[in-house]
């Protein structure tokens, strides 16, 4: 059982940390004029991202929604690149050119962010589809919304998959508002993983705040899709700790609810399977001092080049 | 030095009060202390130091309202002078700045006395000196057209504009051969050029006794000929003489950087002028290589567009002619006709030997080129051609 | 150019040698595959992946369901991820609804991502008035496509144009839209017996000519060869037909070397006359031949209207032989 395994939370306990903290020094650097643009924190939801990249092989392929920093990170991605880019800077991973809702990283299988609501389940079908054809032996974790759900593409493209079977695992970070619609007001049904059901796929809920429940449930549902059970749908219940994005102080989202889902933190509820406090204190200051090195790198990393970039794009 | 900022605080919000300093002037701060207390409409903000110094001066005190992004304090060490600094990643607007348009805008050419003409029909007038004012147009609205310009040309002059010929005579077994695309663009180009450019011609004799025997010796494959080594020689030449090197222009000449020379090739129906690109920068072998793919893909139709040629060699050599004067191929400044190498009698020193020679001509533009510049270039060709040697020590170096 | 040889080439319907394109394509690279509504079991509504199912099995000749916004999103995903998808939206009006895969996803993930990867994808789709289909089966939509940044255009006029730039679309590392006309796949034309690649963004001169330039392509290109020959036999005008096969990207400097030769230039475009390519070209002439046109740029199209049922009507709403007829007279003040 993974709760006895302290190398295992040690490694969880450093992704959900870092994740937290460097969503907070996000907020602080657009608040200072360092980031355009828009920024959707993954305050909250941080269990989600850490427990499923971390049940994955380098193989796989991940897709992200517009909330992606935490799938980003989880997935390997490094502090002082993904500030570089969030910050529109050349050593981003996307040459500054992407920012915050783009930033991808093919090379460790992150086919990226998505600033269009639904669009990415498509295209992870696609990433699958041609694993498949290929005979290879990856899946493919798409990261959705409880917003997404409600959009075409996820009944399409669940379907797909289905006919299909694909090695695809959709999972469905249901936060329980899209934008500032809660989702009792925009679906009959608030436990989105029956609507796999409908498609005969094979879909279950998670505690979405509970690092080792999301871990132990992915890891499971990897093994199955490698053994050519696919698709597998999970809804992984949660809650954002602020609004959708970072001006949307979240007025609509009730008070009782935020205390009630704080109460729960994912780090919280980690540190408290780990014996051992000291550790979790020393990997803090680690990731403290590696944040403090990235803001650092994007700060002194230098502009793209205009002229550069014209001669390359421009056709 | 570190501006402290009103904080970014939503989009369309523009202003932020200062409610509280938590620190005074002279407060020494570490990268990431609260500082002050923000407020929007929505929400309230703390404003955190980006990096670590002494809180030098506040510019905006509790209560009052700063512009988002604007700097209401200043970190630095004691002593320094306090000077507005820009924020990095908050560019003006890219449709603020004047980006250089990208093509030349073309000056307007005025008509006089507000007759419409089109634009074919004003540029052939130049070409062909013809008032404007002087002609009624046929085209809608009494605009000028071309043909306009052609007949008052013909009616003017009683000669015939190079343009609108005299109609051949068709009759009996005649076989009449309309132009073909290339037949077309040649007609109009050398007439154009005929009309338009100012020749003066050049002739030099040159030894090439040295230069027949260096090629035998070096043997390379493809073999070279001599028109590799009038390349070569021509390429460093122009390299000495830059202004042989150039397009020339009805208001300005054009010092080409690169050294391309064409070569009239005979085709199906005309000729083409492929050019060897960089043909400074290649050895003797490297230009024979060139030269038989040029010819090949001319033979084959296919001419690269880029890059244009800045020199043209045309050779009638192969056919025993011994001298020619050539059409210079607009818009480059000169052209180079090669005549047939052949054994000569020739006096030196007061005896008859017997040397192999040749006869070049140069003709060049006289609006961008003159005598002395034409002869000098000339002198230098036949310098690296009487001393073959040195093409082969200078080999792919431009100069 | 180059003339297809007459003992080196046979005759070929249009559809026949996309068929060969796609075949030849998918022996040669396993990466590529086509997916689409029909067009594995059935062939295709135009038989155009007839027979590709047979040869290279299921995996590479898929079927799907109506779902036009994730059959192109997962050939989008399929492409990032090493694969070279043909997917075929069976008429350009269902494109509309891919817009997102086609404009946010395909044609910016290259940019979005900084390079690190790009999208092989061809989408195939045919448009064009064809025999009373209506408003929505029949619309000439590369306008909009010409305008999205990132996106290549294509639009064959011919059986041998179609296989040879088939092949280069499938082997270009972008994505690439390659724009059929209904009424073309029945058409006939020689085609070398060998294989052949044209690369894209060059035009072709469909016929030379020395009194005006006609720019036309897709099913424009029949009726502006048909417009040319009655011009020469009736009025003594040589019209050079000029076919810029791909629009995007153009061929510039083909179309404003034939112009400037020529001095006269009429664009016909099915499409509907407002904010089309032609009038995008129109512009392009302007700025770079300007000094040599004799007359102002005529523009020969679609009327603005969605295309009615009605036969007479429907034929009224785009240019006929005789209104580019019309056009070049007017240009060469004949």
């Amino acid at each position: 059982m993974s709760t006895s395994d302290p190398e295992l939370l040690a490694r969880l306990y450093r992704t959900l940390y870092g994740i937290r903290r460097f969503e907070e020094t996000c907020i602080q650097l657009y608040r200072q004029g360092h980031i355009r643009g828009y920024l959707h924190p993954y305050l909250g939801e941080e269990a989600i991202a850490t427990g499923v990249c971390a049940a994955l092989g380098t193989e796989d392929y991940i897709v992200s929604t517009h909330r992606g920093h935490g799938h980003c990170l989880a997935r390997g991605g490094r502090f002082d690149r993904m500030l570089a880019e969030i910050t529109g800077k050349a050593t981003g991973y996307c040459g500054g050119l992407g920012g915050s809702m783009h930033i991808a990283d093919p090379d460790t299988g992150n086919l990226g962010a998505n600033g269009i609501v639904g669009a990415g389940i498509p295209i992870g079908v696609g990433a699958a589809l041609g694993a498949t054809i290929r005979g290879e032996d990856r899946v493919c974790i798409v990261f959705s919304s409880d917003g997404a759900a409600n959009h075409g593409t996820f009944g399409e493209a669940l379907n797909l998959a289905a006919i299909w079977n694909l090695p695809l695992l959709l999972v469905v970070e249901n936060n329980q508002f899209a934008v500032s619609t809660p989702i009792d007001k925009s679906s009959r049904v608030v436990d989105l993983f029956h609507r796999g059901e409908g498609y005969g796929v094979d879909s279950l809920a998670v505690d979405g705040n509970d690092v080792l429940a999301v871990y132990d449930c992915a890891t499971d549902a990897r093994r199955r899709l490698l053994a050519g059970e696919g698709p597998i749908l999970i809804e992984a219940k949660t809650y954002r700790h602020a609004g959708h994005h970072v001006n949307d102080p979240g007025t609509y989202m009730p008070q009782d609810q935020v205390e009630l889902y704080k109460g729960r933190d994912p780090l919280t509820l980690c540190r408290r399977h780990m014996a051992d406090d000291r550790r979790a204190d020393l990997i803090q200051n680690e990731v403290d001092a590696d944040i403090e090195a990235a803001i650092d790198f994007a700060h002194d990393s230098p502009e793209p080049d205009v002229d550069a970039f014209l001669q390359e794009y421009d056709r | 030095m570190i501006a402290v900022r009103m904080p970014q605080v939503g989009e369309n919000l523009t202003t932020g009060i200062l409610l509280e300093w938590s620190i005074v002037e002279g407060d020494r701060v570490q990268r990431g202390d609260v500082l002050a207390v923000v407020e929007s409409e929505k929400a309230a903000f703390e404003v955190t130091a980006e990096g670590s110094g002494v809180l030098l001066r506040i510019d905006c005190p509790a209560g009052q309202q700063a512009q988002v992004l604007d700097a209401i304090a200043w970190i630095g060490e004691p002593g320094e002078s306090i000077a507005a600094t820009p924020i990095a990643g908050v560019e003006a607007p890219l449709f603020g700045v004047d980006l250089a348009p990208r093509m030349a805008p073309r000056t307007a050419t005025a008509t006089s006395a507000g007759h419409a003409a089109s634009p074919s029909a004003r540029r052939v007038a130049r070409q062909l000196l013809v008032d404007l004012t002087r002609i009624r147009g046929t085209g809608p609205g009494g605009r000028i057209i071309k043909r306009d310009v052609l007949s008052a040309a013909l009616a003017e002059s009683g000669a015939t504009p190079v343009m609108v010929g005299i109609e051949p005579v068709v009759e009996g077994r005649d076989r009449v051969e309309p132009h073909g695309r290339l037949r077309a663009a040649i007609a109009e180009r050398m007439s154009l050029s005929a009309r338009s450019v100012p020749h003066f011609y050049l002739f030099i004799d040159v030894d090439v006794t040295d230069a027949q025997q260096l090629r035998t010796k070096l043997g390379a494959d493809p073999a070279l000929s001599l028109t590799d080594l009038i390349v070569a020689a021509t390429a460093r030449s122009l390299r000495q003489h830059e202004r042989l090197n150039a397009h020339v222009g009805e208001r300005e000449i054009v010092l080409k950087a690169g050294c391309h020379i064409g070569l009239a090739v005979a085709v199906d129906g005309g000729i083409l002028v492929p050019a060897l690109a960089d043909a400074d920068r290649h050895s003797l072998p490297e230009l024979a290589a060139l030269r038989h793919q040029a010819i090949d893909a001319a033979r084959a139709g296919v001419v690269a567009q880029k890059p244009s040629p800045t020199f043209t060699i045309t050779s009638l050599a192969g056919y025993g002619v011994e001298r020619f004067l050539p059409i210079i191929n607009p818009p480059e400044c000169a052209i180079l006709a090669v005549g047939r190498s052949g054994e000569r009698v020739i006096a030196v020193a007061g005896a008859a030997v017997v040397r192999e020679q040749m006869t070049l001509c140069l003709a060049c533009d006289h609006r961008a080129v003159d005598g002395a510049g034409a002869a000098a270039f000339l002198q230098s060709l036949k310098g690296w051609l009487e001393e073959p040697a040195r093409l082969i020590d200078n080999d792919g170096e431009g100069e | 150019m180059t003339d297809a040889n007459e003992s080196e080439s046979r005759t070929l319907l249009f559809r026949d040698g996309l068929n060969e394109a796609l075949r030849q394509e998918m022996a040669r690279d396993e990466s590529v595959f086509c997916i689409g509504v029909g067009i594995a079991e059935r062939g295709g509504s135009y038989k155009v992946t007839d027979g590709l199912l047979a040869e290279f099995g299921p995996k590479r000749c898929i079927d799907t369901p109506i779902a036009e916004p994730s059959i192109v999103g997962a050939a989008v995903g399929a492409a990032i991820t090493g694969m070279r998808p043909v997917v075929e939206i069976l008429f350009v009006d269902f494109t509309l609804l891919t817009m997102d895969q086609i404009v946010n996803q395909a044609a910016k993930y290259r940019l979005m991502s900084g390079g690190a990867r790009s999208v092989p994808m061809v989408l195939r789709t045919q448009g064009g008035v064809g025999d009373g289909v209506a408003a929505q089966h029949s619309q000439s939509l590369e306008g909009l496509f010409y305008h999205i940044p990132g996106l290549k255009l294509v639009m064959p006029s011919t059986p041998r144009d179609a296989r040879a730039l088939l092949v280069s679309a499938i082997r270009d590392d972008e994505p690439v839209v390659f724009l059929e006309h209904k009424l073309l796949y029945m058409t006939e034309g020689l085609v070398p017996k060998e294989e052949e690649v044209i690369p894209l963004g060059v035009a072709d001169i469909k016929r030379a000519g020395r009194d005006c330039t006609l720019i036309a392509w897709s099913n424009m290109i029949p009726r502006s060869l048909a417009a040319a020959a009655e011009l020469a036999a009736t009025h003594g005008i040589d019209v050079e037909v000029l076919d810029p096969r791909t629009l995007v990207p153009l061929d510039r400097q083909a179309i404003v070397e034939s112009v400037c030769r020529t001095e006269h230039v009429v664009i016909v475009q099915e499409a509907v006359r407002r904010g089309g390519v032609a009038a995008d070209i129109a512009s392009i002439i302007q700025a770079d031949a300007f000094d040599y046109l004799d007359a102002p740029v005529e523009i020969v199209a679609g009327r603005n209207t969605p295309i009615p049922y009605n036969r007479a009507l429907e034929q009224a709403c785009i240019p006929q032989t005789d209104d580019i007829i019309a056009a070049v007279r007017r240009a060469v003040y004949s």
